[in-house]
């Protein structure tokens, strides 16, 4: 069995553990992410012509009260940053945790997820500096958690992503 | 053909010089031939040849088998008889090259064999009846665990369920491990788990090496940590800490030993690891609890089995004999007149009996007090009937007709009643009037019953009829009559009368005149009112004396006693 480690990353709020929620089998209780700051569930998708297993870790939102603990970054093989499409600095936050946990995530695939893609009438991203980074190489993908928009593709791709690397 | 001779020209020597340069070169003889002399040396030099194909020889043994299975079914029966040499020379070697597989393959066995005794003892505790095994059936109804899985929980100081191989990079799972009997969950996702919560304590407390152990209710993790991956095992009981250590640890470095490599390049695919099943079954360890047999609670138990004994061989032996006395009493009420049973049993415990019964029958509850049985704890459901059995309308004439002791009634067949003995008028009139009339009785047969009555007035009328009462001529006061005589003469006209009275009779007498000696009727009336008055008070007040003369100018005048429906007095 082919298993690979994904991890989620974003503010609070951004709809991470919804985004999960109904998309993967829940294992353990989301209590946990108040606790230990990180919830454990598993999906397996079929990538290329592969069966994967991907343990997703879905880390609790770092904010003032609580700062995400880079060893449970350690060992990912993908990892999603999400960001809430109506709350511009929810993307700006993404970027900043990717720069604070450079040393750790260097070199990983990963894919940004636009959530909240059913709310477009109160997005407020701005379609210049996601061009912008485009350009760098960054990948997005229109997810919503409510209407299940673009979930599957997007682990689906994430697992292929992981397999290139 | 003809054949060309072999003499050469000299045009063909030049040729075969240029023959000789095309093959061989420049060379010069002397060294061909130095060359040719080393070739021949190396073909007949077995030491050579044997070096030279040693060398070739794993080669060509691989490029023949990759070709086909000609070589090893050539070698096969060279190899097996090269075994069997070397096994009879010296078995020791061959052992020890096969034991790695024959380890395992024992260890299999012995598991499936001690599952079987293990189910065995399962089966054996299921139908046991000792308290323990009570208890334990009470607690896995009670919680939904399978019994089996109970009894080997309660049996056991410990035993590690499950081990986990982990990287500790990726806190994905390499291997896993579980004892037979163990519901798995998701392992895949209990190392990463597992990973968090060492992690997190590791973080929380600023302290290197992590997580050691931690319990969970009944059950302890313990992990064992080596440079690429981790031993996870989870432990039910309270395991030797160091002992299991000491085998995780050496697990831990024989996987590291030999899966070093994939450990270094592990990119989350699990399967080359499936080989480390052996290292982590290592830890799969439990420790019995000694079963020592309780004697206490086993004399309890024989003794509690001897109580129920007993009890149960009491109530089987009372509930025999309660069964015999109740089907003697049936026979019994089957045999008595005047009862005819419908149905009995047991019903709920209790007896019951209904049927039809002569109100004359005899007691059904007396007679079940005579079989020892409690006519209270019997259902009683009688209708009542009239018996025509000879016993039965013996006992129903004798009730009803409330015969005297002298006094025999007998029935005899066709509903003849006999009738014996002594009897006074009025019971006889009874009889004459009743017994017809009782269901049973057609005919009633009193040749040889004896009326009192009759008898005392016959021999009072007999005593009387020895009196004459003499009238001097033209006289009609008494003569020559002894107080002794009157005194008898009276008691007999007491008997007459009270044997008349209850016979309902009159009586009739005369008193007599001589009309030679010109005697007149007058004188009679005297003669007769002398009598009357000679009779005792209650005669005279009780009675109704009418002289009559027979006939005119008849000697006699006669006179009747008469006690008109006077049948009860006296």
């Amino acid at each position: 069995m082919l298993q690979k480690k994904i991890c989620l990353l974003g503010s609070p709020a951004v709809g991470k553990t919804s985004l999960v929620a109904q998309y993967v089998h829940q294992v353990f209780s989301e209590t946990y992410l108040t606790t230990v700051g990180v919830k454990i569930d598993k999906k397996e998708v079929v990538a290329g012509d592969r069966k994967v297993l991907l343990l997703v870790w879905d880390l609790h939102g770092d904010d003032e009260f609580q700062r995400l603990q880079e060893s449970y970054l350690r060992g990912t093989h993908a990892y999603f940053l999400v960001a809430d499409g109506t709350r511009r600095d929810t993307l700006e936050h993404a970027l900043e945790l990717q720069q604070r946990f450079q040393a750790t995530l260097n070199g990983i695939p990963f894919m940004t997820l636009l959530n909240k893609a059913d709310l477009t009438r109160q997005w407020e991203l701005d379609q210049g500096n996601l061009d912008e980074l485009q350009a760098r190489g960054w990948e997005f993908q229109e997810t919503s958690a409510r209407t299940g928009k673009g979930v599957e593709s997007a682990f689906r791709r994430l697992a292929e992503m992981s397999l290139q690397s | 053909m003809p054949r060309r001779s072999p003499t050469t020209t000299p045009n063909a020597q030049d040729e075969l010089e240029r023959l000789r340069e095309l093959i061989l070169g420049n060379a010069a003889p002397e060294r061909i031939q130095k060359e040719l002399d080393r070739l021949r040396a190396r073909l007949d030099d077995q030491g050579i040849r044997a070096e030279e194909i040693s060398r070739a020889l794993p080669a060509a043994i691989r490029r023949s088998t990759a070709r086909d299975e000609q070589l090893s079914q050539a070698l096969g029966q060279t190899i097996e008889g090269a075994l069997d040499a070397s096994v009879r020379r010296n078995p020791k070697p061959i052992a020890e090259a096969i034991f790695p597989i024959i380890g395992p393959a024992i260890r299999k066995a012995i598991a499936n064999a001690i599952r079987g005794m293990v189910q065995g003892i399962n089966q054996t505790l299921e139908h046991s009846l000792t308290p323990r095994g009570l208890r334990w059936r009470w607690e896995s109804w009670r919680t939904g665990v399978p019994f089996a899985q109970i009894v080997l929980l309660k049996s056991l100081v410990y035993r590690v369920e499950q081990v986990f191989l982990i990287h500790r990079e990726t806190s994905l799972l390499l291997h896993h491990v579980a004892a037979d009997d163990v519901r798995l969950g998701h392992p895949e996702a209990v190392p990463a788990m597992v990973s968090v919560i060492q992690d997190f304590v590791g973080d929380s407390f600023s302290e290197a090496g992590g997580l050691q152990q931690f319990e969970v209710g009944e059950v302890s993790v313990l992990t064992e940590h080596g440079p690429e991956a981790y031993l996870a095992v989870v432990v039910r009981g309270i395991p030797p800490a160091s002992h299991l250590r000491e085998r995780m640890n050496r697990a831990l470095e024989r996987v590291h030993l030999e899966f070093g490599a994939q450990l270094g390049n592990f990119q989350g695919d699990s399967d080359p690891f499936a080989d480390t099943e052996t290292h982590l079954e290592s830890c799969l360890v439990e420790e019995k609890r000694s079963q020592k047999p309780n004697w206490v609670s086993a004399s309890m138990l024989i003794l509690a089995l001897l109580l129920f004994s007993i009890w149960l061989t009491v109530v089987l032996v009372r509930d025999f004999q309660m069964k015999r006395r109740w089907n003697g009493f049936l026979d019994h009420l089957g045999t008595e007149p005047g009862i005819t049973v419908v149905e009995s049993g047991r019903r709920n415990g209790n007896f019951f009996v209904h049927g039809l019964k002569d109100p004359f029958a005899a007691d059904p509850q007396a007679l079940a007090g005579q079989h020892l049985l409690r006519p209270q704890n019997i259902q009683w459901q009688w209708e009542a009937y009239h018996a025509l059995t000879p016993t039965l309308v013996e006992r129903r004439a004798a009730a009803l007709l409330e015969a005297p002791d002298e006094v025999r009634l007998q029935v005899l067949e066709q509903g003849l009643l006999q009738v014996e003995g002594r009897a006074n008028h009025a019971w006889i009139r009874r009889l004459d009037l009743q017994a017809p009339l009782i269901p049973g009785i057609r005919k009633v047969n009193r040749t040889a019953l004896q009326d009192t009555d009759a008898m005392a007035l016959e021999q009072a009328a007999q005593d009387l009829e020895s009196y004459t009462w003499m009238f001097p001529p033209q006289a009609s006061a008494f003569a020559d009559l002894s107080s002794d005589a009157q005194n008898r003469w009276l008691e007999g006209m007491e008997r007459l009368h009270r044997a008349a009275v209850r016979m309902g009779l009159s009586m009739e007498g005369q008193v007599r005149i001589d009309r030679q000696a010109n005697e007149s009727e007058s004188l009679a009336t005297e003669r007769w009112q002398n009598l009357l008055a000679a009779l005792p008070a209650n005669l005279r007040r009780n009675s109704a004396w009418d002289p009559v003369f027979l006939t005119e100018g008849s000697p006699s005048l006669q006179f009747r006693l008469a006690w008109p429906n006077r049948h009860s007095q006296d």
